[in-house]
């Protein structure tokens, strides 16, 4: 059967979706598959199917939505943008979690209805240690900033007290 | 190159457990990611290698590894590595990052582990039934093993990194794999699977992510990771598959008092079939086995098992077939194979 999107090439990837309270069947072709934001789907096998309802293009494309003066922002540790996570469809490291702390609360406010983890922790932390490194992470960012805009003293302030507190951090280990 | 585990059934199949013939299956998997090295988007092949080594190293030091296999998918041909897929052991997603994916197993095929798919780490937990708890302690009891030795990606507020936000907080996936004809029989499943989804549910095909619905089975999992504890996560998911399992019940009893014959019809129709056939596809084999397990959960056909099923559903599947051949076959072969195959678990009973 042709593909339900473009008609022209030979539909191999089918799946089925809930739409209102119908179980809807579609048959796309390779291409407008990928098109649809379904990476890695497996056209050769009849029984595979790519598209899911919270396909991962979609969610991350919220993402971008939120217009907060961080918009442009790399990350420092992996150089990832709000444009390279949605087009990857993933988040580059535990830092864009910090630098796009924003975006990210928002964003899960609105897919999970809650940005606060109430489940186990890790062990080793408490909080005296989470909260080091929170400002460690987010001193670093400003140092990143502040080297950006040239404000040098600034960055050595920065460093200096990113210092003393990685101090502290490795005598509580 | 032999798989290493190609002559052991794995436990989940055995049909033992609450609900077996219902629920055929209960499943946890847990994400993590070790703090520094990026996520896999951005992770390059030396850092991937590099976690491989600590956390098998991990393994070993907690004497965990003598007692599980070690697969790398790399020396691995495709028809070998979509078996593993088959035996729900690793995602379509290890299998696009072959050259440092890999997956521990435990001698029971309940217990494994994948390194460097989407995330870092994914354990899981498979059961047989209705058995979420044990899936729980199960994979709690290997990150926490881990936990002990490697530091974690872990934020105050989001809790447990992940590479996709959909698994931020706990990184929880907890799923059940059910068997519902009657439900499908008497039209209220889309009903069902509407207020599953209006719940924090999500429902999928036998296959996990983006697979279709075939043979009636659904795989319910949770959607939420984060705002809920992994205990309240379980137990929601856990009182929703106990209604579904009543639901589907009661509309078997249904069918059965009201259109009897046609469901006996049915049932050993696909029975005859499945006995006799010569040669048959996939898609076949699945509905057929849908008719004949309603059959056998009903107490209509007393000669198979639930186990049986079980095994005939996974050991007729296309790379199965493969590995037994020791080649990858062409459709035709296969579908002849799959055949005998099926009519040597029959005959055996």
């Amino acid at each position: 059967m042709k593909c339900e999107n473009c008609k022209k090439n030979d539909a191999t990837i089918h799946f089925t979706q809930m739409k209102d309270d119908k179980v809807v069947s579609y048959s796309l072709c390779h291409e407008c598959a990928e098109k649809f934001g379904m990476k890695g789907a497996k056209h050769d096998s009849k029984q595979q199917l790519a598209f899911t309802p919270d396909s991962k293009s979609e969610v991350l494309s919220e993402l971008l939505q939120s217009k907060g003066p961080d918009n442009n922002d790399k990350c420092p540790a992996c150089h990832s943008t709000l444009d390279s996570i949605k087009d990857n469809g993933r988040l580059g490291c535990g830092q864009c979690y910090f630098t796009f702390e924003n975006q990210i609360d928002v964003l899960l406010r609105r897919i999970q209805a809650s940005s606060f983890h109430v489940g186990k922790r890790t062990s080793k932390l408490d909080d005296r240690v989470y909260k080091d490194q929170i400002e460690v992470r987010k001193l670093k960012k400003k140092l990143s900033d502040a080297v950006k805009k040239e404000n040098y003293e600034e960055a050595a302030c920065l460093r200096d007290e990113i210092i003393s507190i990685e101090k502290r951090l490795e005598v509580s280990k | 190159m032999a798989l290493p585990i190609k002559d052991n059934v794995p436990g989940w199949l055995e049909g033992i457990g609450d609900h077996a013939d219902v629920a055929m299956s209960s499943r946890i998997r847990l994400a993590r990611n070790l703090k520094g090295y990026p996520f896999s988007s951005k992770i390059r092949l030396e850092d991937e290698k590099q976690i491989r080594e600590e956390v098998l190293k991990v393994l070993e030091r907690e004497k965990v590894l003598p007692s599980m296999t070690k697969i790398d998918l790399k020396g691995l041909t495709l028809y070998e590595c979509n078996y593993l897929l088959e035996e729900h052991l690793i995602s379509n997603d290890l299998l696009s990052r072959r050259k440092v994916a890999t997956v521990v197993v435990d001698q029971s095929g309940q217990i494994s582990m994948m390194i460097n798919e989407e995330d870092h780490l994914r354990i899981q937990s498979i059961f047989s039934g209705f058995n979420l708890e044990s899936c729980w302690r199960e994979t709690e009891n290997l990150a926490d093993i881990i936990g002990r030795n490697l530091e974690y990606e872990f934020h105050p507020k989001f809790g447990y990194l992940t590479a996709c936000p959909t698994n931020t907080g706990t990184g929880l996936r907890a799923s059940v794999l059910i068997h519902l004809p009657g439900l499908v029989l008497t039209k209220e499943i889309q009903k069902v699977l509407r207020g599953i989804s209006q719940i924090g549910l999500t429902f999928r095909g036998l296959y996990g992510e983006g697979s279709e619905v075939l043979g009636n089975f659904f795989q319910i999992s949770n959607q939420i990771t984060i705002g809920k504890s992994e205990n309240e996560l379980i137990e929601h998911l856990s009182r929703t598959t106990d209604q579904l399992i009543e639901h589907e019940k009661n509309a078997r009893a249904i069918l059965f008092k009201d259109a009897g014959h046609y469901i006996q019809d049915k049932v050993w129709r696909a029975y005859g079939i499945l006995e006799h056939a010569r040669t048959i596809t996939s898609e076949e084999v699945m509905n057929l086995l849908s008719a004949v397990r309603l059959g056998v959960s009903m107490k209509l056909i007393k000669k198979l098992s639930v186990s049986t099923i079980n095994r005939v559903l996974i050991y007729s599947q296309d790379a199965h077939l493969d590995v037994a051949a020791g080649k990858s076959l062409n459709s035709t072969d296969r579908d002849i194979n799959r055949a005998t195959v099926i009519r040597s678990f029959f005959k055996d009973n």
